[in-house]
């Protein structure tokens, strides 16, 4: 610090000249309102710094413990993973969520019935299967960019009056969803015709998958809105682990697995002419990060009944512990408050699960003093919303803590047909004529 | 040389040739020396943020009534969010609320059923607007009056006792009391105390620091001329 310099000005002696003390005494003066007034910042950065400690240091923590050790830089195979476009199901359902999300919400032209909607399927399940195969679309005026397919998926899905109106040859209805109370939806954000989720571990070939998709829907659809989202880029962390959403929680903990007995009943649908079919949900939830900024770690951890480090419930030490909602504390109280997200959203029957497939999303909004407007494109998929996603989301929107700093914008539902035989297009049975 | 010898050496100097200017000098020089070691001591420990604490209670923690009262109330620094969770336990160990407790802004109120006389002991856990949960208990005894036995029959007088000494539209008559009673007897109690109480070091350090910082400078653009 700069008091070293004060012995030079202050020489150890009484009977020194007037003029040198003086100087002396000053310099020290001047140091130590400069050493004060640093001090006075250090402190409040320290204050700020004790409070930062916590999550920092368990972020390291994970970081370190989640590196595969593979060097950075040599993973071109990321690049060149594929997930199949044709099967028995669409990809992008059951898929391990890519890291990043476009989803297109589109509206048909009036003039477009079953016939043409037809022919835009098939454009568009081709460019779909070749993309997702890391080969040009037909006419691709940049080819390159499909050499990297990235795990592409594109998973299609249609509105309730496309079902009510085109749709033959099938038992599946689709209703949209009820209203919520704590919805404040905005048309921006509503139900479309059809839903195009394009999902991909890389952003270029993600975009260049979507130019292609509106590129060969423009003569068919407007789009109404394009919600992008993401996780976390490919290799932050191991694969399979829960993705957090921006308000730090571990989200998506409880969520069925591929290996699950249930998981075929509770996904797929058993409806003839869409056996294999899904229901996809999606509720744009936006996050009022500015008050969430006040909520300090006890309060967010109460506010959901987990943990924020390790995710694992307030009656637990492991993510995947199961919450023990009848456990109560010294005085008597319940551990998790009954009012908590987990408490209200844990399902009550076996019907009342789905899979959850969200997205953060963060977009610039210099109008809010965040200056971005951020939360969840939350995506999930039933075969039937209204047994096993309505009766969760209605306890919710009656009560959930979480209540108070999140609010739904958009909500929209969509019929997710079989997926498309080698050859075939996406609901092209469906569309028959 | 240590940095204590460059501190006391000037002080000492200027204590000699200008008196009362240096006297200050060197009183102010020992204040920051002692606050330093205060911050030093204290800066480990992470600073409380502004939440909600209890301020009162009907009945007070410590009160002897006559009666059980038909409800209790407990008294907030601020708003609290909905729903809040109370146990009232009687001496026999029963559970004596009745249904749930109503929020109202600051106020939880929660209707209590009969009991027999003896001590109890009322516990709250409640959500304030920020999210923060905060809990503890306070205690009181109800005293074995004229209808002593705590039977059927005597209920009826009891709980026209009871509402006569609610005293419902006065929750905080001793805050400073019943918030003490409570921090003690809470052992789970996450923040208690006023804000400026919890953040006096957090906001008082610098400020007195800076404050300092501005003394010295005044003092030495003086001496220089």
């Amino acid at each position: 610090m700069s008091a070293d310099h004060t012995p030079e000005h202050v020489p150890d002696g009484a009977d020194e000249p007037r003029r040198a003390r003086g100087f002396g005494r000053r310099q020290l003066l001047r140091t130590g309102a400069a050493a004060l007034g640093g001090t006075g910042v250090g402190w409040v950065a320290a204050s700020a710094a004790t409070g930062a400690t916590g999550p920092a240091a368990s972020t390291t923590a994970t970081g370190a413990t989640t590196t595969d050790g593979s060097a950075a830089g040599s993973r071109p195979e990321v690049g060149m993973r594929t997930v199949a476009f044709h099967g028995a199901h669409q990809a992008g359902v059951a898929t391990p969520p890519q890291a990043y999300l476009t989803l297109l919400g589109l509206d048909l032209h009036d003039v477009v019935d079953r016939e043409a909607l037809g022919r835009m399927m098939r454009l568009l399940s081709d460019d779909a299967s070749r993309l997702s195969r890391g080969v040009a679309a037909l006419a691709d005026n940049e080819p390159e960019l499909a050499e990297r397919p990235a795990s592409l998926s594109v998973t299609f899905g249609f509105g309730p009056r496309v079902v009510r109106e085109h749709f033959s040859g099938t038992s599946m209805t689709l209703e949209e969803l009820p209203a919520f109370s704590t919805d404040r939806l905005e048309d921006a954000w509503g139900q479309t015709d059809v839903a195009v989720q394009i999902c991909c571990d890389d952003p270029l070939t993600l975009a260049h998958c979507r130019r292609m998709l509106l590129k060969d829907s423009r003569a068919f659809a407007d789009v109404r809105w394009m919600q992008e989202g993401y996780r976390r880029a490919v290799g932050t962390e191991a694969e399979g682990t829960t993705v957090r959403n921006v308000m730090g929680q571990v989200d998506g903990t409880v969520n069925p697995a591929e290996t699950d007995d249930d998981f075929s009943r509770l996904i797929w649908s058993e409806e003839s002419g869409f056996e294999g079919g899904s229901v996809m949900i999606v509720r744009r939830i936006r996050a009022r990060m500015e008050s969430w900024d006040k909520v300090d770690r006890a309060g967010r951890e109460n506010t959901v009944g987990r943990r924020l480090d390790t995710g694992a419930p307030l009656t637990g030490t492991k993510e995947h512990d199961t919450a023990d909602f009848s456990a109560t504390d010294e005085l008597g109280f319940k551990v998790i408050d009954p009012a908590s997200h987990i408490a209200r959203a844990t399902a009550r029957t076996p019907e009342e699960k789905f899979l959850r497939r969200p997205y953060n999303y963060t977009v610039p909004d210099v109008s809010r003093p965040s200056g971005e407007d951020a939360g969840l494109v939350f995506i999930a998929y039933a075969a039937d919303p209204v047994k096993q996603f309505v009766p969760v989301q209605q306890r919710l929107a009656e009560l959930d803590r979480l209540n108070e700093w999140i609010t739904t914008i958009g909500s929209a539902v969509y019929a997710v047909p079989p997926g498309a035989a080698d050859g075939e297009a996406v609901a092209q049975h469906l569309l028959a004529t | 040389m240590t940095p204590a010898h460059h501190l006391s050496h000037p002080a000492r100097a200027g204590l000699a040739r200008t008196g009362a200017a240096g006297l200050l000098v060197s009183l102010l020089v020992s204040l920051l020396v002692s606050l330093l070691a205060a911050l030093l001591l204290t800066v480990g420990a992470a600073p409380a943020s502004a939440h909600a604490s209890l301020i009162g209670t009907d009945p007070e923690d410590g009160a002897s009534l006559d009666a059980l009262p038909t409800s209790v109330t407990f008294e907030f620094s601020e708003e609290m969010s909905d729903p809040a969770y109370v146990v009232v336990t009687a001496p026999d160990g029963s559970e004596v609320a009745d249904g749930d407790p109503v929020v109202s802004d600051n106020l939880v109120t929660q209707a209590l059923l009969d009991g027999p006389a003896g001590a109890y002991t009322m516990a709250y856990r409640v959500v304030s607007a920020d999210g923060h949960p905060v809990s503890g208990q306070i205690s009181f005894t109800v005293a074995a009056g004229e209808t002593a036995s705590p039977s059927a029959s005597a209920s009826a007088s009891t709980s026209a006792s009871a509402s006569a000494s609610a005293s419902p539209s006065a929750p905080a008559t001793s805050a400073e009391a019943t918030t003490d009673g409570a921090t003690e007897s809470t052992p789970s109690t996450e923040d208690d105390g006023s804000w400026l109480s919890r953040n006096a070091l957090t906001v008082g350090v610098p400020v007195v620091l800076v404050l300092l910082a501005g003394g010295l400078l005044l003092l030495s653009r003086r001496s220089s001329s």
